[in-house]
């Protein structure tokens, strides 16, 4: 099903833009491929012409039978008016197609996991948190498209909390993801104040991984339980995640061979 | 990304030409019909043309100005919308510039009164255009220094932001450059040989429709390997992928027009065929104005590209100025022909050692 939906948007997307065409795009590209092809086909027919007139003047003489050439010429100038047609057909037709065909709507944003970690999600914003054994908290963002977004166009600081009481099963089903979004209407604008202290006790900043895909922290490997505030421009959220414990995701076992 | 500041800083600095030229012209051109004044009417085609111009620069400087707003984290959509309606400006004047050159004085009323009212249409056009960049700046703060702009930035902005070419689609990008680059050094030689008039030049005559027809089919096929044929990631609707077919489309139905030319025996062939050549040369230089680079369109690699595009759609309408200059001042034709040609091994040079990103020429500062 979300393969599906996601290939219906890819079919729909245009270049990097996952979302379908808009009218004054698809008008824009309309206006540039006829203007082009109009132009060139106008300033070649001066050079052409001759040859039109000097086989209508031979047509019109009773004498003489149209000779082999002429179809050849014809051939040649049906041959080229075709790719235009069809240039011009192909171009229309799939203009028309993406301006009236719906956008198959995202089934609540299709939280997919990509990199083991809990998922939470506040306006077009995705937020995947992955905890380390070793103690490590990454944090991807990305859009409702699963598109990545650079560490460089977000912060994030993180505090370690309690984790909740009474852990269920430990084969609990879904892992449950504490998620407090700040809503829209009280989001505060991104500021410079000091990472520390800014939830009330030891908010440690995060780093931007070297090939810049996320952000990350290392932390005591006792904390299981986390406050991440994420700041992306013009929008601050917190959001709480639980590793372990019987609840949520468990940790990834990854180890580095130097520690 | 400061090379893009300092591009972007040229924009609005620009666009006063095409409105002040434009409207001006407009009102010169319904003026001189209606008082059937032809200086008056002159002034105001050269005011279109000139405005035209200024369109152009303005368009490009726009790419620079589009990849700086939207790094400032103006919002994306209105961007594009400005874009869009730059576009169509753009085009519909290149398309009334030319339409005005088959409108002698006093000549063909109707048509006349046709293309003004086109051109009250285009003018609508461009104001939607201005109206737009207007908004850009006092409603979205683009450009604004010190100023956080005040909507904030969605997570779909970001990722757009966040796209880069991968090493594949660089790689791939650059050897499409370098085999046309081939390909114009080809028809280069095929000019110069013909020019000079050596041994056999009716036989070679048919070499270079083939080799313009033949690129023209290589480049529908594989222009770009996430588009048709080769996959359907791309639709022809993207403005990238619509540039290349464009591209494809010209170069074959201009290369079947120089082979339909040999069969002409009233003229000098040689030189029809390379006005041809020309038209596909002016053609494709308006196209490289309005490339967009829509793979990762605000990263490092497009400014890169927007500039290279800048001046090989230079030298593409120098080499179609030229042959303009030939059928204006036919006594200096020779003079023209020699640097005609030269401009295409320039080009050629430009296409063979192309990089994608900053131009390496420019790497050296």
């Amino acid at each position: 099903m979300v393969s599906a939906i996601l290939l219906n948007l890819a079919l729909l997307a245009h270049g990097a833009d996952p979302r379908p065409i808009s009218g004054d795009e698809a008008t824009a590209n309309l206006v540039k491929f006829f203007v082009t092809i109009f132009l060139a086909l106008m300033m070649i027919t001066p050079v052409l012409a001759p040859l039109f007139r000097a086989d209508d003047s031979k047509e019109r003489s009773p004498q003489e039978q149209a000779p082999p050439k002429n179809l050849a010429l014809v051939g040649w100038v049906g041959i080229g008016l075709m790719l235009v047609l069809s240039m011009s057909w192909w171009l229309a037709r799939t203009s028309l197609v993406e301006l009236t065909t719906k956008e198959a709507p995202l089934p609540d944003h299709t939280h997919t996991i990509e990199q083991g970690g809990q998922m939470a999600m506040w306006s077009d914003f995705h937020a995947e948190v992955s905890r380390i054994e070793s103690g490590e908290v990454r944090i991807h963002l990305s859009d409702s498209y699963n598109r990545p977004i650079a560490a460089r166009f977000f912060q994030a600081e993180i505090v370690t909390v309690e984790p909740t009481v009474a852990p269920t099963s430990e084969n609990s089903p879904a892992p449950t993801v504490n998620e407090t979004p700040v809503p829209r209407a009280s989001a505060t604008p991104t500021d410079d104040g000091s990472p520390r202290n800014s939830l009330g006790i030891n908010a440690v900043e995060t780093s931007p991984a070297l090939n810049d895909t996320y952000r990350f922290a290392v932390l005591p490997r006792e904390a299981k339980a986390y406050r991440v505030r994420v700041k992306t421009p013009g929008w601050s959220v917190t959001l709480k995640f639980e590793f372990d414990e019987g609840r949520g995701r468990r940790s990834l076992p990854i180890w580095c061979g130097t520690r | 990304m400061e090379l893009s500041q300092y591009f972007a800083t040229w924009h609005p600095a620009l666009v006063h030409f095409p409105i002040a030229l434009l409207f001006v012209a407009v009102g010169l051109e319904f003026f001189g019909h209606i008082r059937h004044h032809e200086q008056v009417s002159w002034s105001g085609n050269l005011m279109l043309i000139l405005g035209t111009i200024g369109l152009c620069f303005s368009f490009i400087s726009g790419n620079f100005a589009e990849i700086w707003a939207a790094h400032s984290f103006v919002p994306q959509d209105p961007i594009k919308l400005h874009e869009s309606y730059a576009t169509i400006t753009s085009w519909a004047f290149i398309a009334l510039v030319a339409f005005r050159s088959f409108l002698p004085f006093g000549k063909k009323p109707h048509l006349f009164r046709l293309y003004l009212a086109m051109l009250v249409g285009a003018l609508y056009s461009l104001y939607l255009t201005g109206e737009q960049g207007g908004k850009l700046v006092y409603k979205y703060a683009a450009g604004v220094k010190g100023v956080v702009p005040p909507i904030k930035a969605t997570a779909l902005e970001l990722a757009n932001l966040t796209l880069t070419n991968t090493a594949d689609e660089l790689i791939y990008s650059e050897m499409m450059h370098h085999i046309f680059g081939g390909m114009v050094l080809g028809l280069a030689f095929w000019l110069t040989y013909q020019m000079l008039g050596l041994p056999g030049v009716d036989k070679l005559r048919a070499l270079g429709p083939i080799l313009l027809s033949a690129g023209g089919l290589f480049l529908m096929i594989f222009s770009d390997f996430d588009a048709w044929p080769l996959s359907s990631e791309k639709p022809i609707t993207d403005p990238e992928v619509l540039a290349h077919k464009i591209f494809a489309t010209l170069m074959i139905v201009i290369g079947l027009g120089t082979s339909l030319v040999r069969k002409r025996t009233d003229s000098d062939i040689g030189q029809l065929q390379a006005h041809l050549v020309a038209v596909l040369a002016l053609s494709g230089g308006g196209i490289l104005f309005t490339h967009v680079h829509t793979g990762a369109p605000y990263s490092e690699v497009a400014m890169g590209v927007y500039i290279h595009h800048f001046y090989l759609g230079v030298l593409a309408l120098l080499c179609g100025g030229m042959k303009m200059l030939e059928l204006a001042v036919p006594e200096r034709r020779r003079l023209w022909d020699l640097i005609w040609i030269v401009l295409l091994y320039v080009i050629a040079f430009a296409l063979l050692k192309y990089n994608e990103g900053i131009p390496w020429f420019l790497q050296y500062f």
